[in-house]
């Protein structure tokens, strides 16, 4: 059933309208990593008085990496098809989710961080509920409670804060904490907010709701959900450590390092018992997510170096990921599974790209993203999650080999009943992951034009007085 | 003693929502999380500082907050975090709404049972 000509220019324009984001997101990474961060105060209100938006490099490098996500899978619906894409709300939705993403990446006030989160909450809603898929509903209903009970508890803890600290401007927070000792009340915050960012990128024991929720989404809606939405988890974790308010709770690093190696652990073991490709694919994000909160947990500026390049690898694989694994359901039938891949040899480049980069394999960007991580922990000498790196790795190689026979193999799953859009236009959605795999075979092949990035990236996130110094110019030390 | 009394109601709100969102029924875990809700919505209220017989207002006679008034800043927070928790609530109900339709009944196990 052709789309009338309106609604297809309808569609059209909206992509167009991603890719001029793209543009305008790459102007400003390029300005912000060649010159220095920029700040923004909204309505020319005086910062702390009013909000502001800073983008430095750790800003601009997301920033980037989500809107050139969005548009690669923006394309991809548009080649697939999709029953539930026909509807104006996923479109709508999209760049509202797109709007909460960038804003929660380039916000420096942890209130407006708030009304971020929930923008792209509750198109994330939308476009989760939006999905044909039979289990639609209950997964959506898991997702929204506790979202909501994360962002209850978000809430709480920001109350807290403007009690205590009488700001709710980071770099203000920054001036604060180097002025002297903070309030012992800013434990119980630390604690709060670690609950709510745990929470919301999916670090266990706060993570069943990932595998609970996501198998039920839409293909190109769980596609930008795998890469962006646990992502914003990761680095809001990375701005309060930055800040330097994990420190004020003894117990902050200690068990965000404890849970992020229970997370890669439990994620991979997770997926390595799943069956149907998207129980498995989401149980790795989880414990790819461990990864990243590992880094995090470490503190230094070569663990945050090391976060920033794994989250530049990891959204462009899982996306990849679950955009072939998409493309496969789309075109097959059960029968059709194993001729597929005799005849679609490409179908299987496509997927072994993103699988071996994601279990670590060299010369493709996850190597060097685990192998970042490992050495800071070597470096630290912490020699638990040195080997939780490694033997978290070898168990998902073996579970993207079980990924690998059931999608290539068998089809252990029926495929979704989705009305097969007769015209769906495969070399649409061919283009964004050919677009994907080089990204990772780039990062794989020439890894240090990006470290240098990440490392320039990670100084000034940890570099309080330059922060300071840009968004409240003339305060006083 | 206010203060007493208002951290027992936040409590009791606190513990009162996370039963219901515990429950089986959709419409209780609805309750709960606008219990939640407002539980935080109160804590926020009472952090933000208050003196019996103060207001964020300013005077009739005056162009500027008093020194002596308390921060209105929170209570704009509170009205941002009001409205955002009544969009997901009515969210939430929309979708028990559709769920009901589908399985006849609000239990959220019968859902789970009926997208076998």
């Amino acid at each position: 059933m052709a789309a009338m000509p309106r609604v297809r220019l309808a569609r059209y324009f909206s992509v167009a309208l991603s890719a001029g984001h793209l543009v305008l997101v790459s102007w400003v990474a390029f300005q912000v990593l060649g010159e220095g961060p920029v700040a923004l105060q909204v309505g020319a209100w005086r910062a702390p008085f009013g909000i502001s938006f800073y983008v430095d490099g750790l800003s601009a490098i997301m920033l980037w990496v989500s809107s050139f996500l969005a548009l690669g899978v923006h394309v991809y619906s548009l080649g697939a098809n999709h029953a539930e894409e026909d509807t104006g709300s996923f479109h709508v939705f999209y760049h509202f989710l797109m709007a909460g993403v960038c804003g929660a990446f380039a916000t420096s006030d942890l209130f407006n961080l708030f009304v971020w989160f929930e923008v792209l909450l509750i198109s994330s809603f939308a476009l989760l509920s939006n999905s044909t898929h039979r289990k639609a509903l209950s997964g959506s209903v898991v997702y929204v409670a506790i979202n909501l009970l994360g962002s209850a508890l978000f809430v709480l803890g920001l109350g807290l804060l403007y009690n205590s600290a009488g700001t709710l401007n980071i770099a203000d927070l920054m001036l604060l904490r180097s002025q002297g000792p903070v309030a012992p009340t800013l434990q119980i915050v630390s604690a709060l907010f670690l609950f709510a960012f745990a929470m919301k990128a999916g670090v266990v024991p706060l993570a069943q709701w990932l595998p609970s929720s996501y198998p039920a989404a839409g293909i190109s809606a769980l596609a930008l959900f795998a890469g962006l939405l646990t992502k914003v988890g990761i680095y809001t974790l990375m701005r309060f450590v930055g800040l330097g308010l994990g420190e004020t709770n003894a117990l902050f690093m200690p068990i965000l390092t404890v849970a992020s190696l229970a997370t890669m652990l439990i994620g991979v073991l997770g997926a390595a018992s799943s069956a149907g490709w998207r129980h498995i694919l989401s149980y790795h994000i989880v414990s790819q997510v461990g990864y990243m909160a590992l880094a995090v947990s470490m503190g230094t500026v070569g663990a945050m170096a090391a976060c920033i390049f794994y989250l530049a690898h990891h959204m462009v694989v899982k996306t990849s990921l679950f955009l072939v694994a998409g493309l496969i359901e789309k075109d097959s039938g059960v029968d059709q599974l194993k001729a597929l891949h005799r005849k679609e040899a490409l179908l299987v480049v496509f997927f072994a790209i993103p699988a071996l980069s994601l279990a670590g394999l060299p010369p493709f960007s996850g190597f060097w993203a685990k192998l970042l991580v490992l050495r800071e922990a070597l470096r630290l000498e912490w020699w638990t999650a040195a080997f939780f790196v490694l033997l978290v790795g070898l168990l998902t190689l073996f579970s993207m080999s079980k990924i690998w026979s059931e999608v290539f193999q068998k089809s252990a799953e029926t495929p979704v009943p989705a009305p097969r859009g007769t015209d769906a236009r495969v070399w649409l959605m061919k283009i964004p992951l050919v677009v994907f795999c080089a990204w990772i075979l780039l990062l794989g092949v020439f890894p240090a034009p990006f470290f240098r990035l990440a490392s320039l990236a990670a100084k000034q996130l940890m570099d309080n007085a330059q922060t300071i110094s840009i968004v409240l110019p003339g305060a006083s030390q | 003693m206010m203060i007493v009394f208002l951290a027992a109601v936040i409590s009791a709100l606190f513990a009162g929502g996370v039963f219901l969102i515990l429950r089986q029924d959709l419409i209780k875990v609805v309750i709960g999380l606008a219990l939640v809700g407002n539980a935080v919505n109160l804590a926020i209220f009472i952090l933000g500082g208050w003196r019996v017989g103060s207001v964020p207002i300013i005077q009739a006679d005056q162009s500027v907050l008093e020194a002596t008034a308390i921060d209105p800043l929170p209570q704009a927070l509170i009205l941002t975090a009001i409205v955002i928790g009544f969009a997901m609530q009515a969210f939430l109900l929309v979708l028990a709404r559709i769920q009901s339709d589908k399985a006849k009944s609000f239990d959220t196990q019968s859902l789970e049972d009926a997208s076998q």
